[in-house]
């Protein structure tokens, strides 16, 4: 499994989605629901469904979560879950393993 | 220890040979095979092109003359009709790790890059500013596969003492998990961003007999003895290999084994298109012979017996 070194960096660089995949890494392999997620990295649900699955203008859907394939959307009785994926576990794995160079270094 | 063997000889060959197929395509795809049927000097194939890196693309058509594309003469090149097998036999393919061919194909598509500036912020070839991407590379089969070869050459065990020179961000934690926690493990790498993330693993296992230190192997003095000191693909940084190899030495217990890791040139016909690509990190020098290494062990004043294991492997025992 490829892992884009742009894609983790880029990450690193957006506090938003760092601490959603954080969040989803410490649950995994659960999935959660939006509003779970937005109480716990303490940021407005339409701030989260943008870093997600991106939203209008003011996120763009190409480097999202769901897109970038970092994170999967569960469907279940007409509600949506999210749940990290395993490449998106992988990537979550390296950027601990690289916060240390990333502060120093970038 | 023969598999592992096979798998690191036929892996080199494969990155070789694809490193082969992606030069040619450079060639196809910037139109220089074009330009060679209607000029043979390289300063008008040199200022024709529309490659704004002129130095890259000079090393390039210097590798088209290594690898036998085109025939040099007096401030000219011409191209040779060329042919270029690649066999798949089953007995190959079952030895491949497919997961550096990914991380290859980056590397390839930097070249790109590479030919608009050598500055190009999508080259990850540096050591420092790319330890990332360097440490994704430590990281594949390939490299644990020729880890798992040197554990079970130099009979890696907990107690031993291991100096490894250029170890980089994964050995530490590969090798370093063998010997411990009544050994020692030293690494040495000159890039502080490798050894950072390195460290950063180890303190996490707590692997306190992994000590890592941020030196050139050049200039060191080992004041230690140890049982192994490893090399594995680091001597291609080098300018020169006997000032590294004497150190390494040096630095061996009596009947200690030196143990070196790389596809050395006598074995691989054409290694210089995979060294094509291997040159956008700047220290990159060349792919050492097996001549020049025991050239540089002749020149040290210890005894010592030289075994080849496979294409890739010199094990050097201290007598």
């Amino acid at each position: 499994m490829f892992i884009d070194p742009f894609v983790i960096r880029s990450i690193n660089r957006s506090e938003l989605r760092k601490r959603i995949l954080l969040y989803l890494h410490e649950i995994y392999p659960s999935p959660t629901y939006l509003a779970e997620i937005a109480r716990v990295v303490r940021s407005d649900p339409s701030n989260v469904k943008g870093a997600l699955i991106g939203l209008g203008n003011r996120y763009n859907g190409h480097s999202s979560l769901v897109s970038l394939g970092l994170v999967e959307i569960i469907e279940e009785n007409g509600f949506k879950y999210y749940r990290l994926s395993e490449y998106g576990k992988k990537v979550v794995e390296l950027l601990k393993s690289y916060r240390s160079y990333y502060s120093k270094f970038m | 220890m023969n598999s592992l063997v096979k798998k690191i000889d036929e892996n080199i060959s494969a990155m070789i040979q694809i490193s082969m197929l992606n030069l040619i395509k450079l060639g196809l795809k910037y139109g220089i095979f074009n330009k060679l049927t209607i000029k043979h000097h390289y300063a008008d194939i040199l200022s024709s092109s529309p490659i704004r890196n002129k130095p890259l693309l000079k090393s390039l058509l210097d590798t088209y003359v290594e690898v036998g594309i085109l025939e040099k003469g007096i401030n000219e090149i011409k191209m040779k009709n060329f042919s270029y097998t690649i066999t798949l036999n089953r007995e190959s393919v079952q030895h491949m790790l497919p997961n550096w061919v990914p991380i290859f194909e980056e590397i390839y598509k930097m070249v790109d890059y590479a030919f608009i500036t050598p500055e190009h912020p999508k080259i990850l070839m540096d050591f420092d500013k790319d330890a990332d991407f360097w440490d994704m590379r430590l990281s594949l089969e390939f490299n644990s596969n020729y880890r798992k070869l040197i554990a079970s050459i130099g009979k890696l065990k907990d107690g031993m003492a291991v100096l490894d020179l250029g170890c980089g961000s994964v050995s530490p934690i590969e090798i370093g998990r063998l010997v411990g926690p009544n050994g020692k493990y030293v690494g040495i790498d000159f890039s502080p961003g490798m050894l950072s993330i390195a460290e950063s693993r180890i303190r996490e296992l707590r692997f306190d007999w992994v000590i890592l230190r941020e030196l050139d192997i050049r200039t060191i003095i080992p004041r230690n003895k140890y049982d192994i000191v490893i090399m594995s693909f680091v001597l291609e940084y080098l300018p020169t290999l006997s000032k590294v190899i004497n150190t390494a030495m040096n630095a061996l217990n009596e009947n200690g084994k030196l143990i070196i890791i790389e596809p050395f040139r006598e074995n691989y016909p054409q290694i210089s298109a995979w060294e094509f690509f291997e040159k956008l990190t700047k220290e990159f020098t060349q792919f050492p012979s097996k001549f020049a290494i025991r050239n540089s062990l002749e020149q040290t004043n210890y005894d010592f017996k030289l075994h080849e294991i496979g294409k890739s492997v010199l094990v050097v025992e201290k007598l």
